[in-house]
């Protein structure tokens, strides 16, 4: 794969210093020439005014316009003419030579190169003969204006065929009224100075560049040790960490800084960056080891919560006069909330509810020490009201900002008497034997551990056969759908009213409720942590018990034998109950046929107190139907016509769900000994 | 933790003792923003200090660092349980210890 080409720090270094140098190097030598020529061009020009000079101090203007015009060499002009020859002779000149500018060139007048003839005159020798015109060219055609004024004029150098590099000086030679009679030119050889110049140029520009060479060179090199290899060091060391402090301590270690600039001050700050980074990994495993602490402590916790539930009552013979279920659901908790019951003594029941609002292990040590606090009062033999006003002082001196909400009740199995208090929790549900939940309003305290002096006064319940309370913390309350709407105490109610929850066991009317709840949920993380505790009351009365059978014919028996027990415990049976039970009988097939599937009907049977009166009620889902409506001619018509016959009441009603048969019976009174004497 | 500070013109010396920790660290903290002012040569003596956790380093850290704009810090008598966090947490190498 080719590699991309890089412009690395070095390549930059490299190419500015070698334009800089071949910038300065240039310049130096550009300049160094220039004045060079300009010296020497001044000395060569210098020379030729003076020459120039001299001689045109020695000629008259009107001399020259007589030479111009006439062409005559006379004795003066020869002694010019000699003095001309010697003092080319004697200065460093070529040539030296008196013009008059006129027209588009020059005449020659005096010329130190003049040659002579045969006969030792000038007149017929001679490129530049007295008189001799010549056009002028390049820079001297140029300066034509000026010489015709009689104007100074710049030395002029230019290259000649045969001569070479010549310079020419000029030194006008006017008249008084300024016109021009004639230039001295001389013409000075540059061929050395040009030659010189060539020499500099060439030594000079060598001995800079080998310097710039070496100097560079020198640089370079420098550069690169100072901060193109510690940077390199630096690079490497960086590229070698790979999250093990001891590794990378290594290669920075291994880096070198000698200097005290600022390749040094980056290497010191990649060295607390590497510091900074062990300290963020201390911190991380410090971290780490205080949330598994953490976590270790609030599994503990929990468990140790768990552990604070009651197990089942002891087994007694006969069974008690109640039951009692409760549920806990802990997933998302932010409080600790547990339901509790125990017997306080044969047949007295004891049930709590509560919650603490706290999740931590302060929570967690709180709902311990609040539940042992007040399961001692409750146990002392104190009555509810004193036992809970004795605990909450309790609580209240132990609390650092936690309290305890709680619902305590005791029920007494003999006399279905309920007292109870209700501190902070949700009200509590209560179903008689109608089969219908419906809310307790009941007053609502201060939660345990709240307030120090609050007396707390008992609600007072007669409970009968049947009937069911249905307890709750308000974490079922606060169960929210997606939108964040709450589970109403509305739903909650209409939930436990559903037939399968009001009639079945508690255990099921616990998990109904549950269900119900995770169901609006949507999902696990919009339930908090709650607790239920359902309590039913069972025992038998005389004037009225209940008993629950599946609507199939299998459990006729069952009925058979409820009915039986309750018709004996009010000195009722043999012949007298015969038609009734025999009755019932088919009236409990009938409503089986038109029960829904899987369903169950509550049997009450209700015989009010100095009344030989038998109520026999028949609850279940029947959907609807009149059981005791049958087609004639069937068995079911003639069983039908039998309760009728043998009943003094039927009564069929519909209600919200529920069908409910009623029959009535009058009980005729015992039949003396004489009458069943005489029978 | 107890400091026992001692000041010698523009040189502070800080003793440490006990533990740095989570607890302590905000107390050596308050100690360094209070006393560094006008001070270019931060001694801290370590003979007696028994532990240091991440949150001692950082407030160590920091000193380091403005002592580096102000002047120099020393670190003297490390035990070599300190010294171990030291040199696994790189700051080996950026303190000037001496033992």
């Amino acid at each position: 794969m080719k590699q991309k080409f890089r412009f690395t720090l070095w390549k930059k270094l490299v190419v500015m210093i070698l334009i800089m140098s071949v910038t300065l190097c240039t310049c130096a030598l550009f300049i160094s020439y220039r004045t060079y020529w300009n010296r020497s061009v001044e000395f060569c020009q210098r020379l030729g005014q003076s020459v120039a000079q001299t001689l045109a101090s020695q000629l008259d203007p009107e001399d020259l316009d007589r030479y111009y015009e006439t062409g005559e060499m006379d004795e003066g002009y020869l002694e010019t003419q000699q003095f001309i020859i010697d003092l080319v002779e004697n200065n460093e000149v070529e040539y030296l030579y008196v013009v008059r500018p006129n027209g588009t060139g020059i005449t020659f007048l005096f010329d130190s190169d003049m040659e002579t003839g045969t006969d030792g005159e000038y007149e017929e020798g001679g490129y530049c003969v007295l008189g001799s015109y010549v056009e002028l060219e390049g820079d001297f055609a140029a300066s034509l204006d000026k010489l015709l004024m009689g104007e100074d004029v710049e030395p002029i150098v230019q290259q000649d065929e045969s001569d070479g590099w010549l310079m020419t000086a000029m030194i006008p030679v006017n008249h008084e009224d300024g016109t021009v009679a004639g230039y001295v030119m001389v013409d000075i050889g540059m061929n050395g100075v040009m030659q010189e110049q060539k020499s500099f140029l060439l030594y000079t520009g060598g001995l800079l560049v080998t310097l710039t060479l070496v100097f560079t060179l020198i640089f370079l090199l420098m550069a690169r040790r100072s901060f193109i290899q510690p940077l390199q060091k630096l690079t490497e060391a960086a590229h070698q960490y790979n999250g093990g402090m001891s590794h990378a301590q290594e290669a920075f270690d291994a880096v070198q800084i000698r200097g005290d600039d600022e390749i040094r001050t980056l290497s010191d700050a990649f060295r607390m960056m590497l510091a900074e980074i062990g300290l963020n990994a201390m911190e991380q495993q410090e971290l780490a080891v205080r949330e598994q602490q953490i976590e270790s402590e609030l599994q503990l916790a929990n468990e140790l919560h768990r552990s604070m539930l009651p197990k089942e009552l002891p087994h007694r013979d006969g069974g008690y006069p109640f039951r009692v279920c409760g549920q806990t659901n802990w997933e998302e908790a932010t409080a600790y909330t547990f339901y509790d019951y125990f017997l306080l003594e044969e047949d007295r029941l004891c049930i709590i509810l509560s919650d603490v609002p706290d999740s931590g292990i302060s929570g967690a040590l709180f709902t311990v020490m609040a539940r042992t606090a007040l399961k001692s009062q409750l146990s002392s033999g104190l009555p509810l009201g004193e036992a809970m006003t004795a605990a909450n002082r309790q609580l209240y001196e132990m609390s650092s900002g936690l309290c305890m909400n709680a619902l305590v009740g005791v029920l007494d199995g003999t006399t279905g008497q309920f007292y109870c208090i209700n501190a902070g929790e949700p009200d509590p549900l209560l179903m008689r034997s109608q089969g219908r939940y419906d809310w307790m309003k009941l007053r609502s305290y201060a939660p345990l551990g709240q307030s120090e002096n609050v007396v707390y006064q008992v609600i007072y319940l007669e409970l009968h056969q049947g009937d069911r309370l249905f307890f709750h913390s308000s974490g079922l309350d606060a169960i929210t759908d997606r939108e964040g709407t709450p589970f109403s105490s509305e739903q909650l109610r209409q939930t436990l009213n559903q037939s399968r929850n009001s009639q079945g066991e508690l255990e099921q009317q616990l998990a109904g409720v549950s269900e119900a709840g995770a169901a609006y949920a949507g999902q696990p993380g919009l339930i908090g942590g709650y607790a239920m505790l359902a309590l039913e009351y069972r025992r038998r009365d005389k004037a009225q018990a209940h008993c629950l059978l599946d609507a199939v014919p299998a459990q006729s028996g069952r009925l058979q034998d409820f009915l039986r027990d309750q018709l004996a415990a009010n000195g009722l049976f043999g012949q007298r109950i015969a038609a009734l039970m025999v009755a019932v009988d088919e009236l409990f097939t009938l409503c089986c046929r038109q029960a829904a599937p899987n369903s169950r009907f509550l049997v009450e049977c209700a015989m009010p107190q100095g009344e030989a009166l038998v109520v026999l009620r028949l609850k279940g889902d029947m959907q609807g139907e009149d059981p005791l409506k049958c087609a004639e001619g069937t068995a079911d018509a003639y069983a039908a016509d039998f309760i009728r016959t043998k009943c003094d009441r039927v009564l069929i009603e519909h209600n919200d769900g529920m069908d409910i048969v009623t029959v009535v019976k009058r009980m005729e009174p015992p039949k003396t000994a004489n009458e069943e004497k005489s029978e | 933790m107890t400091i026992t500070r001692k000041h010698e013109g523009t040189k502070l010396t800080l003793a440490l003792e006990g533990r740095l920790d989570t607890i302590t660290s905000p107390e050596l903290s308050e100690a360094l923003n209070a006393e560094l002012d006008g001070v270019t040569e931060l001694l801290l003596d370590m003979e007696q200090l028994v532990y240091l956790s991440s949150a001692g380093l950082r407030v160590i850290l920091a000193a380091q660092k403005r002592m580096n704009r102000q002047g120099r810090m020393k670190v003297a008598h490390v035990c070599a349980d300190i010294m171990e966090v030291f040199e696994l947490t790189g700051f080996a190498s950026i303190l000037d210890i001496q033992q």
